[in-house]
């Protein structure tokens, strides 16, 4: 099944539990109300600054100093161009692209087939195996950045986007296999010894028969590790010092630098906007999907 | 946190030492002329003075902050005519310890790096793997002077770690009080030489909807530096030895403690505008710079560069050295708190430590000096680069005139860079500059961090003398 | 077990569990034995000093400071972001006009999709964003507060006043993590069976006991999720310290565990120090974790769930 027919089977749910029955109180109207209210307020305040960072993306330096609250004197690129161009934030995005694509396909691959094994054999040191990965989950990623530094180094891969990868799916796999082993586990394994009974073998019944059925989960943890992987900081900043493969988080951390040299707020603004529209446009259309995957996702 | 950290540079300071003692330290310190690193030598000669082979490669890893990088590759270039077999690979970087970390410990680091910014190398941590470069000032330079003879007085303090000048810093940093002509002239006021007249003039700034001065949260700690050099220049050299040896009660020195009860007066006043503990500096700067919204700003001579985009236009920028607590002061008003920044260092486990050293004498040789003062706005240590017209910059104008003003009365200090403690006394700082404790509370709170690092046996200490 | 079984085994949990032990556990596990030693981060030799950076992190009153910065936010941003998502996630499935199982409010996905907008941009932006609305004269909060004549707010230092200066960070955090745990929970409410609610109502159960009594209890494992991730970001926080407070707060009252241990990497030259510094902050993570279960398992035995 697919995430789409997913959702669809979660709003068509919806739709037949929502019939009226009987219209009681009147206390019901301010409940909707209220929370009509709360609502609103809520999404003002999550609105507003980005509104406010909007506009400012459009202003000079200058006239965010001076006038940090009227509307932009002209509504010029320059910003854009500046923030793509100058401070770089194009290149950044390509390198978080393929950082963060690889490194996601590279994760959902090892982390599926680890989770898969994990939750359907027993095996000798397959608790222990388990509680290592679960005991990676709480580490500080702080902990393990110098002696990592040597590790990359020693293999020849620090300072370059592969070593990022291998770095990214290393600390994305624990959360990964700590959320699929539980739908794994979940299902039935009769399936898995039918199809071995049919001839099947180990790996055609992972490929072909229990990993279509776990995709509801895959989908929901491939958009947390997305996330969770385009916003990672402290790697990149620590590992990654090579300019030229800058992802976006460290681009953008150049402007939050402590000892900022002539920040440019303008550009900072427009380097925001440019950072967040592409996600957020990947959010809204695919939200219906996402929400579906959710709840499907998160159900086990 | 890969900018160019202009609050260390704030404090990459030196020892003060009078003149003549400086000179005394340069020539104590030369006539080394070991090659300890690695890599195969080649004659030494007039041309080639530390004996560089004269193939392979050079390998320079340059802080790419304010100043870039490009005006060691232009040194590189103009080596490169002398020693056509040799490669000079000029790298930039944003994060010297983190990325150079490594290559320290695996005993393969760069032959020549620019050591700065908000992640630099504490110089305390690594000084013993580092080559001694007083024979870098010992040599001549390209055009046949010997090179300490065409520097500022005092240059090598900063890089002097027990007796060993185990850093060159380039860039000569003059530490002023900076404000603008234009608007004192409009106005008719005059730049105070002493707290009192400072406090006369927050009066004047008041009345006329300003503020004396200004501060963001990363840079509280410029006042400490504007508060040390006035309680120096105030007490004299026992202020600042007090200091950079960390002694006990070294804060209730009266000239320090007059100068912070003055700068308690100014902010009680209200002559301080408020909410510095919540801005960045570089918003609080353009306060100054662009909305004038306060008068005095004190800061390191790099305040023109940083702020080009953001100053009002026809500002006039200029600076003032830093206030005197009374009028009979042990140094005099003009006295400056200067020093070089912009540490270069050579490692001794790199391949071609000769080479390092070669393309440090080349950016020292009037060519290069003078290009980057050129480009930069700002003077490198070799003295006589920048003309009279500043390349039309009064801020430049001002810094060549106050410097000439103070002669020989040039001091500064380092503990505060030396031993990390930046960090930690910003936090007292924006408390004080905010009004959330008094100078006694201040006091109390520096001491303890000064006091802590005195009694780390983990720290290892420098005799200032 | 078959060859073949053991191939399998070996390809799809030996590959990956090596991989991660290399970057994972091996590094956690050498930064545990350089906690035993005071290098310095530069020099190739070390010495062991046994547990003497430990006693002195005892005593180190900043870092004593961070780690309760940090735990007052572990306490704090779960609790407060988990219940106003959960309050939110709440009006929007079940604050429909209707007395039927549950009913969505009318704009409901407006207000989902929304919410969830915090949660697509990266938590370093989310810090420089809050950091330039807090600015004391150019941000938007001090701008709105005195437009209203609130006039006491002119340069008002949210970031850099003690009393304001977690709130408000924590604020941010909070801001950016709500509207996804509500996201989660608006899923999770759904597919709680509409037959308890009826149960519920016929039982004479108001909106609020409804919640109480058959909301929460069915969510419960995804609470604990949450809690148990939140905790764990609230214990790092580095990100948003990094943007919002580089330097501690004032008088360090944002400081974090992560900040001073950097801090004393880096700037001071102590790796050994930050390396202790960093299995403090591991072995409260664990604990942390270890108590939710805890908890969470106490309550789900009384239960008999």
């Amino acid at each position: 099944m697919s995430a789409t027919d997913v959702s669809a089977r979660a709003t068509s749910g919806r739709a037949t539990q929502s019939r009226n029955e009987s219209p009681t109180a009147g206390s019901d109207k301010v409940v909707t109300v209220v929370s009509h209210i709360v609502l609103t307020i809520w999404s003002i305040i999550v609105i507003l600054p980005l509104l406010w960072v909007f506009l400012s993306s459009w202003k000079t330096t200058r006239e965010i100093f001076d006038s940090p609250f009227a509307l932009p004197q002209t509504w010029s690129f320059d910003n854009y161009v500046g923030a793509w161009t100058d401070s770089g934030i194009g290149k950044y995005m390509l390198n978080s692209v393929i950082v963060v694509g690889c490194s996601l396909v590279l994760v959902m691959i090892l982390g599926a087939a680890a989770a898969y094994t994990l939750a359907r054999f027993t095996f000798f040191g397959s608790q222990i195996v388990y509680y290592l990965i679960l005991a990676g989950l709480t580490f500080p990623i702080f902990l393990a950045i110098v002696p990592l530094f040597f590790v990359l180094k020693n293999l020849g891969l620090l300072n370059t986007l592969p070593g990022l990868i291998a770095t990214y799916v290393a600390f994305a796999f624990p959360f990964t296999v700590f959320f699929l082993y539980p739908f794994f586990r979940g299902l039935p394994s009769e399936i898995a010894e039918a199809a071995e009974l049919d001839g099947a073998g180990e790996w055609r019944t992972f490929f072909q028969v229990m990993l279509p059925m776990a995709r509801p989960g895959i989908v929901a943890i491939a958009i947390f590790n997305f996330l969770g992987l385009w916003n990672q900081f402290l790697l990149p900043v620590a590992l990654n010092t090579n300019e030229d493969n800058y992802v976006l988080s460290q681009g953008m951390a150049r402007f939050a630098s402590q000892a900022g040299y002539a920040v440019d707020f303008g550009q900072l603004f427009a380097a925001v906007v440019i950072t967040i529209v592409p996600v957020l446009a990947v959010y809204i259309f695919t939200q219906r999907q996402l929400q579906g995957s959710l709840s499907q996702g998160t159900m086990k | 946190m890969d900018r160019r950290s202009v609050l260390r540079l704030a404090f990459a300071g030196g020892v003060a030492l009078p003149a003549l003692a400086l000179t005394g330290c340069a020539t104590g310190g030369g006539g080394s002329e070991t090659n300890t690193g690695g890599g195969a030598a080649g004659e030494k000669s007039e041309k080639n003075p530390f004996g560089m082979a004269d193939s392979g490669t050079v390998e320079a890893v340059i802080f790419n902050g304010g100043y870039g990088f490009d005006y060691v590759t232009f040194a590189a270039d103009v080596a490169k005519k002398n020693h056509s077999g040799v490669t000079f690979d000029v790298k930039p970087s944003t994060q010297i310890a983190q990325e150079l970390q490594p290559r320290f410990v695996g005993g393969n680091p760069p032959d020549l790096i620019d050591n700065s910014g908000a992640n630099q190398i504490g110089l305390t941590t690594i000084a013993e793997q580092l080559e001694d470069l007083s024979d870098v000032f010992e040599a001549k330079n390209l055009e046949g002077t010997t090179i300490k003879d065409t520097l500022y007085p005092g240059v090598e303090a900063p890089g002097t770690l027990n007796g060993k000048l185990v850093a060159i810093n380039y860039v000569q940093t003059v530490y002023a009080l900076w404000y603008s002509g234009s608007l004192f002239e409009q106005n008719g006021w005059t730049v105070p030489k002493t707290w009192d007249e400072a406090i006369a003039l927050g009066a004047q700034a008041k009345s006329k909807g300003k503020f004396l001065f200004l501060w963001g949260k990363e840079a509280a700690t410029y006042y400490q530096t504007l508060a040390i050099a006035s309680a120096i220049k105030e007490g004299g050299d026992e202020v600042r030895l007090a200091l950079e040896n960390l002694e006990e009660k070294c804060w209730s020195n009266p000239a320090v403690q007059g100068v912070f009860k003055a700068m308690e007066t100014v902010i009680k006043n209200g002559y301080v505008k408020p909410g510095g503990g919540g801005t960045q500096f570089t918003a609080a700067q353009a306060q100054w710079s662009n909305g004038q919204e306060a008068l005095l700003y004190p800061s390191g001579s790099w305040i023109e560069n940083e702020m080009k985009d953001q100053t009002k236009d026809g500002f006039k920028m200029m600076g003032a050295p830093e206030f005197t607590l009374t009028g009979n002061s042990k140094m005099p008003y003009e006295a400056l708190h200067a020093a070089a920044g912009e540490p270069f260092i050579v490692p001794s486990k790199s391949k071609n430590p000769a080479g390092g050293k070669e393309l440090l004498r080349v950016m020292l040789s009037k060519e290069a000096a003078t290009n980057f003062a050129k480009t930069k706005l700002a003077p490198t240590i070799v003295k006589d680069t920048v003309p009279a017209d500043g390349f039309g910059s009064t801020a430049l104008q001002s810094q060549s005139k106050m410097l000439s003003d103070a002669g020989d009365n040039v001091f500064t200090w380092k503990f505060v860079d030396n031993y990390g403690m930046n960090q930690d006394m910003l936090v007292p700082w924006n408390a004080f500059l905010s009004g959330q404790i008094d100078a006694a509370r201040l006091t109390t709170q520096l001491q303890g961090i000064t006091d802590k690092v005195r009694n780390d046996p983990q720290v290892k200490k420098e005799k200032v003398s | 077990m078959s060859a073949n079984r053991l191939v399998f085994i070996l390809v799809t949990l030996g590959l990956p569990f090596a991989f991660y032990t290399l970057f994972v556990l091996w590094p956690f596990a050498q930064a545990f034995i350089y906690s035993l030693t005071n290098w310095s981060g530069f020099s190739p030799n070390f010495e062991f000093v046994g547990l003497s950076n430990y006693t002195a992190l005892l005593q180190n009153a900043t870092f004593l400071k961070a780690v309760r910065n940090n735990l007052l936010m572990a306490v704090v941003i779960p609790i407060v972001t988990i219940a106003l998502a959960l309050a939110l996630a709440t009006m929007v499935t079940v604050g429909g006009s209707s007395t039927g199982a549950v009913r969505g409010l009318s704009r409901s996905s407006f207000y989902r999709i929304v919410s969830f907008f915090p949660y697509t941009i990266p938590a370093i932006v989310i810090g420089l964003v809050w950091a330039q609305m807090f600015d004391p004269s150019s941000g938007l909060i001090n701008g709105l507060l005195t437009a209203v004549g609130l006039d006491q707010f002119r340069s008002f230092a949210w970031l850099g006043e003690v009393s304001t200066a977690m709130p408000a960070t924590m604020f941010v955090i909070i801001w950016g993590f709500v509207g996804f745990y509500m996201v989660l929970f608006i899923a999770a409410i759904k597919g709680i069976p509409a037959e308890l609610y009826d149960a519920a109502r016929v039982d004479g159960a108001g909106r609020l006991r409804m919640t109480f009594m058959v909301t929460i209890p069915m969510v419960r494992d995804t609470i604990q999720t949450a809690y148990v991730y939140l905790g764990i970001l609230a214990l790092d926080a580095f990100v948003y310290m990094a943007a919002l407070n580089p330097s501690g707060g004032p008088q360090n009252s944002t400081l974090t565990m992560t900040q001073d241990l950097f801090n004393t990497a880096f700037k001071k030259g102590q790796f050994g120090m930050a390396s202790a510094m960093g299995v403090v902050l591991a072995v409260m993570t664990l604990l942390f974790a270890a108590i939710v279960f805890v908890v969470i398992r106490a309550i789900k035995g009384k239960d008999n769930r």
